[in-house]
């Protein structure tokens, strides 16, 4: 599903955020990015969603090389991908519906279709009856499901999430990974970026660890990871 | 097709929703265009008046021809049915030295202007007016020479000096107007520009969130391109209405002027044309600056 070669980022700044990252992640597979502030885990997740560019070496993703990606493609990719912020992202002025809405409404889907699908979504996170709230009325758990209905509503390949439950209290953070989890169980590939070690802890999922934008572990595929 | 016009729709509804919301700042970019917009459209009025009243300015193409002393009126009407076959005379007046004596007179109010000469020394003349195709002041200049390179003919008087300062006077406002209206386009684009990219700064989060989630430039520039459209477009209806107020509060004014000197002129307005051109001027003025506000900040999205 995704594989970055030998892949440097290097910002105009001169600081050096990857260093030869080589990976694959396989489809249906989830796996988390782990290291500590600076470590490069942000700059790789915007290297897959196209926000940044590689400096050197290559990111693949289902067979085609990102590098190659311009304009419409690129917009067209990220249709593809749904991505999950910490600090949500959403739009302040909207309601929820419209936040969830957004991704499909950009897509040009039918707004008859875009309402059941948008209800269906939030009634995977459980905030069906909020649909009509707007972001500031509602907790930072609820705003971070919205959040992830949103990153959801398009049936993505892949779901991306950078440091999802950083502003969350431990149990609304585990209701979230729980979430996560779910989602790869439909088959969803899930590649998390946190650096609370938590998470991943009691599991045995793969973990790629980077350090100053070096990836000391994780970069073999576990055996057995699906295809 | 059918998600694109939808598209389409909710972006124009988008748009003046959001100059509804904020009434002052659309009022005053509209007018900004239109104050832009009917200046240079005023000063082409003029013009077309200028132009109007150089076309129907007979005086100025009539050339009389005066004969020579020795012939008189019954040589006159030969000479006339000669000129008459030319194709750049349209129609000729026979004055006779009696009907030009009379009118001397009534100039210059003396009773009698031929009174203690042996004869009445003003000659037969012959008044030409040329076709329309050879009314031009080069055309008139060239066909007063070739009526002077006639034998009988003594002298030739044209009155172009009218005509060559209205003509002057027209090129120059035409000039001014094209000047003014570059000038002004560009003022257009850069106040427009500046309240979209004003609106831009205040939505950078929405853009930047269909940014991510996949939306083309293209539907990112949408709305606003609808709203510079619409308040460029809005801009030109304003002018015209400006225009037209102006040419009503002068139109009796001016009227009266011309008259003096002529007899009679109705000014002219916009015309269609210009004021389709006026309004079109405006809408793409305000789509253009539109686009380059938005396509500027969204380069600053782009992959790195």
């Amino acid at each position: 599903m995704i594989r970055f070669q030998n892949v440097y980022k290097r910002y105009p700044d001169g600081g050096d955020a990857l260093r030869g990252v080589s990976f694959e992640l396989a489809r249906g597979e989830l796996a988390y990015l782990t290291g500590h502030s600076g470590a490069g885990k942000s700059t790789l997740l915007k290297l897959i969603t196209l926000v940044e560019r590689a400096t050197r070496g290559s990111v693949v993703f289902a067979d085609q090389d990102l590098g190659e990606l311009h304009g419409r493609q690129i917009a067209a990719h990220r249709r593809r991908i749904g991505v999950v912020y910490q600090d949500h992202k959403l739009l302040i002025d909207k309601t929820v519906f419209d936040n969830v809405a957004l991704p499909l409404i950009v897509a040009g889907m039918p707004y008859r279709e875009v309402g059941r699908r948008v209800r269906a979504a939030l009634d995977t996170v459980g905030l069906l009856d909020k649909e009509n709230s707007r972001p500031l009325a509602l907790s930072g758990g609820e705003q971070q499901r919205v959040g992830i209905a949103r990153a959801v509503i398009n049936r993505p390949e892949l779901l991306l999430a950078d440091e999802p439950t950083g502003n969350l209290d431990p149990e609304l953070a585990d209701e979230i990974m729980a979430l996560f989890t779910r989602l790869n169980q439909l088959n969803v590939t899930v590649l998390i970026a946190t650096h609370d070690p938590r998470h991943f802890a009691q599991s045995d999922v793969r973990v790629l660890e980077l350090r100053e934008g070096l990836l000391v572990s994780g970069a073999a595929q576990p055996e057995g990871a699906p295809l | 097709m059918k998600a694109w016009f939808s598209q389409h729709a909710q972006a124009l509804i988008s748009s003046i929703g959001q100059m509804v919301r904020a009434p002052a700042a659309s009022v005053l970019t509209v007018l900004v265009i239109a104050i832009s917009l009917a200046l240079p459209l005023g000063l082409l009025i003029v013009v077309k008046n200028l132009d109007s009243l150089r076309a129907n300015y007979d005086g100025g193409r009539q050339v009389s021809i005066l004969l020579k002393p020795e012939y008189d009126e019954a040589a006159a009407f030969d000479i006339l049915a000669r000129l008459e076959q030319r194709p750049d005379i349209e129609r000729l007046e026979l004055v006779s030295r009696d009907a030009a004596a009379d009118e001397l007179r009534e100039l210059l109010g003396v009773s009698d202007v031929t009174a203690g000469l042996d004869s009445n020394p003003i000659p037969v003349t012959l008044i030409a007016q040329p076709t329309p195709d050879w009314s031009s002041i080069d055309r008139v200049t060239e066909l007063a020479e070739a009526l002077k390179n006639l034998p009988e003919v003594g002298e030739v008087i044209l009155d172009v000096v009218w005509l060559k300062r209205l003509e002057a006077l027209s090129a120059l406002i035409k000039r001014a107007a094209l000047i003014l209206a570059a000038v002004l386009g560009l003022a257009v684009l850069l106040t427009v520009g500046n309240t979209i990219r004003l609106m831009v700064l205040g939505r950078a989060q929405e853009i930047l969130v269909i940014d991510r989630v996949g939306g083309t430039p293209a539907f990112i520039r949408r709305p606003f391109l609808w709203t510079g459209l619409v308040q460029g477009l809005l801009g030109g209806l304003v002018a015209l209405g400006v225009a037209g107020a102006a040419q009503y509060a002068l139109s009796s004014r001016i009227e009266a002027l011309v008259s003096s000197y002529q007899g009679g002129l109705s000014l002219l307005g916009t015309g269609p044309v210009a004021a389709l051109a006026t309004v079109a001027t405006g809408a793409l003025l305000g789509w253009l600056a539109s686009w380059v506000a938005v396509t500027g900040h969204l380069r600053r999205l782009r992959p790195r």
